[in-house]
């Protein structure tokens, strides 16, 4: 305790002392930290939605990606290219990988659109990646969430939930008193729901910890008390939840200049919804994972082709088999693009992983420092636009001569254990966390740790971290 | 060997004769209910289609507009589509985020004019039930998914807008009802996997017949672009 009160005036002495810039940068990291806390409330990840062949004949029928058999873990699904293709390999490279990794990663996110002139897509240009994503989807099993172009729905009504036509045999498009179609208050008859949501909240952009069939439901019976009907991730409920430009990427249409290269909640659980296997119950031995694997030369389960003569911005053909009951695998996926679109080839490398370092004198790794040497640690958090809005928690660690001590989020090293930080993720760099002289500590060992972790789900499950150890010597 | 079935995301069929309520991506059912809001809404939604269009022809009536909405476009963007004159002047439209972005013009010879004219006139067309085709394409699907544990779907295709003007056709070719004599518009989403489970409905053939030698037209190397 003596050591602890030692080192804690120590610190608090050179932070005293400390220059005006580096109390005036913890001080800005305070402040907003004060302000983005608040927004918590509205940002948080994932709701499910409907699948390829579910009908009015099948209406709870899930499809699995190739290669599921029941049994559960790891399916492999590999991604090729047709021969035509092969020779645009360069160009296609960066944007296949990415939208493979995105569906690889999983991560729920929103504010997901990047409308034109705030992407890097060139205007008059249509982005293949956004698009990749999309009919990728598909080749796994997932539909499209609301009524789209094949659906025989007028264009104004095109944004209610996938649904079937119900006894009457019409649709009853009413979109409640909030105007919004497809949103939890529509009031749509005898129609029979399509969408998987959440029966905790109905909101397709969050997700809910475990995602199966006994958390999501497809009956209105399952809605939450005052919802009517099962609300889509389409771009205005997402806007009434107050999530500007966000909507699922299942969800049909692309403008010219836009990005939509990232998931949202409803994209993911629906994914899950599949993975929980035949049994539908999640943590069973029949659940599995998805990877997707970019082979461009192997015969392939998805294979991605190019014509001329196709009038479509892509299509996506699958075969599948039903190998039980309302479950249907797919056997491949073909996925025709138009050679007539002025498609935009992403050439930037999506990034899936957070980068964070921690420094000694701008040093990572092993320094060492005599007693007349400044200390100058600092910490750098990059965060890739997939994290942008999902919750995180930063911890910093120091293993002391006097023992073990946490940074706080008031900025002071203490004994209990927590994050210094928790919500929405801030990039640093280069932070100052503080300067002292080596003459201020004792001499001895120190290990320092800066961890980032999920706050909740959609971060990295595993903990990323960066230690530095300092020998100070006497 | 159990056949394949071909999963109908792709049978949308529409076919309304009724010029007072020309219709675009509508349901029977729905078609019953229309109003006039939705009339001007659903006139504003074809007219939308052809936006593009930024030349004016005034030589010769229309006698037909084609476009194609790409599967998988946003909503309110641009779409391809031709505009055939009687007299066998067209102009074509391509929107901007295609390779041949544009307005172009071109001229059908007489022959070539006196063959789609006699396509336009096929009674199969302009008779064209596409509600029952539908439910007939339905029908095949359910027979077929019973015996069958394959299935196909297409997803995110074309669909396309026909209107012809049918006094414009030929009244030699084949003697017109009163309804043909007004306008035929045509909204088809999937045409190919509707003919892969109705292969023999002549109209279905026709329609894609007519397709075919519409988007012919729409890539003819004679086209003389007139606009940027």
């Amino acid at each position: 305790m003596n050591n602890l009160r030692q080192f804690l005036s120590i610190i608090g002495a050179a932070v005293g002392s400390r220059s005006t810039g580096l109390l005036t940068a913890s001080a800005v990291l305070g402040a907003l930290w004060a302000v983005l806390i608040p927004s918590l409330a509205i940002v948080s990840p994932v709701s499910a939605g409907v699948f390829m062949f579910a009908d009015s004949g099948n209406p709870d029928s899930i499809t699995h990606p190739p290669h599921y058999t029941g049994r559960g873990g790891k399916i492999i699904v590999t991604v090729g290219l047709s021969e035509r293709l092969r020779n645009h390999l360069e160009q296609l490279s960066i944007p296949v990988q990415n939208a493979i990794d995105t569906w690889n990663y999983l991560i729920p996110t929103v504010r997901n659109i990047l409308p034109a002139g705030r992407s890097n897509v060139k205007s008059e240009h249509i982005d293949f990646e956004s698009v990749l994503l999309h009919e990728l989807g598909h080749c796994i099993g997932l539909g499209h969430p609301h009524f789209d172009q094949e659906s025989n729905v007028p264009t104004w009504n095109s944004d209610f939930t996938r649904s079937t036509a119900g006894a009457n045999g019409r649709y009853d498009f009413n979109a409640g008193q909030d105007g919004v179609a497809g949103s939890a208050d529509d009031q749509r008859g005898d129609d029979i729901n399509l969408h998987w949501f959440s029966k905790a909240d109905n909101n397709p952009f969050q997700l809910a910890p475990v995602v199966d069939r006994f958390t999501y439901g497809r009956h209105l019976r399952d809605l939450p008390p005052e919802h009517l009907f099962a609300a889509n991730g389409n771009q205005d409920v997402a806007r009434l939840l107050g999530l500007p430009n966000t909507e699922a990427v299942m969800h049909q249409g692309i403008a010219t200049g836009e990005a939509r290269r990232q998931l949202t909640a409803d994209d993911v659980a629906t994914l899950r919804l599949a993975m929980s296997g035949f049994d539908g119950r999640a943590g069973t031995k029949d659940d599995y994972t998805v990877t997707l694997i970019f082979d461009p030369f192997a015969k392939s389960d998805i294979t991605l082709d190019i014509d001329r003569n196709q009038t479509a911005l892509a299509q996506c053909r699958v075969i599948a088999t039903e190998v039980r009951s309302g479950q249907y695998v797919i056997d491949h996926g073909k996925i025709i693009f138009n050679d007539e679109i002025n498609w935009f080839f992403n050439p930037e490398r999506a990034v899936f992983q957070p980068q964070l370092t921690i420094t000694a004198n701008g040093q990572s790794g092993a320094v060492i420092l005599s007693r007349q040497d400044q200390l100058r640690l600092e910490i750098s958090l990059q965060v890739p636009a997939v994290y942008q809005h999902v919750h995180a928690a930063y911890w910093l660690r120091a293993e002391t001569p006097m023992g073990d001590l946490w940074l706080s989020p008031q900025l002071e090293f203490v004994t209990a254990t927590g994050p210094a930080y928790t919500g929405l993720p801030i990039p640093l760099e280069r932070f100052p966390v503080f300067e002292i002289p080596v003459s201020a500590l004792p001499s001895g060992e120190y290990r320092l740790t800066f961890a980032v972790s999920g706050a909740q789900s959609g971060f990295p499950a595993e903990d990323l971290q960066a230690t530095v150890n300092i020998t100070l010597l006497p | 060997m159990k056949p394949p079935i071909i999963l109908s995301v792709a049978t949308a069929v529409l076919l309304i004769a009724d010029t007072l309520a020309p219709q675009i991506c509508i349901t029977p059912a729905v078609a019953a209910d229309v109003t006039t809001q939705t009339a001007a809404r659903i006139a504003a939604a074809v007219e939308n289609l052809f936006t593009g269009h930024t030349l004016t022809y005034a030589a010769a009536p229309v006698l037909l507009r084609y476009a194609q909405l790409p599967g998988g476009i946003r909503k309110g963007q641009q779409v391809p589509s031709l505009i055939l004159f009687a007299d066998g002047h067209l102009q074509v439209f391509y929107p901007d985020y295609m390779k041949r972005a544009g307005n172009y013009t071109a001229q059908l010879n007489p022959e070539q004019l006196a063959q789609l004219q006699q396509q336009l006139a096929d009674p199969a067309l302009l008779a064209m039930d596409t509600a029952a085709i539908r439910s007939e394409i339905n029908r095949r699907q359910q027979l077929d998914q019973a015996v069958t544990t394959e299935i196909r779907g297409t997803v995110d295709t074309t669909a396309l807008y026909l209107e012809v003007h049918a006094a414009q056709t030929p009244t030699g070719i084949a003697p017109l009802s009163e309804a043909q004599e007004k306008i035929q518009r045509v909204y088809w989403y999937g045409l190919q996997d509707a003919l892969v489970h109705y292969p023999e409905h002549s109209a279905l053939q026709q329609l894609n017949r007519l397709s075919q030698t519409l988007n012919t037209i729409m890539r003819q190397s004679g086209l003389m672009k007139t606009h940027e």
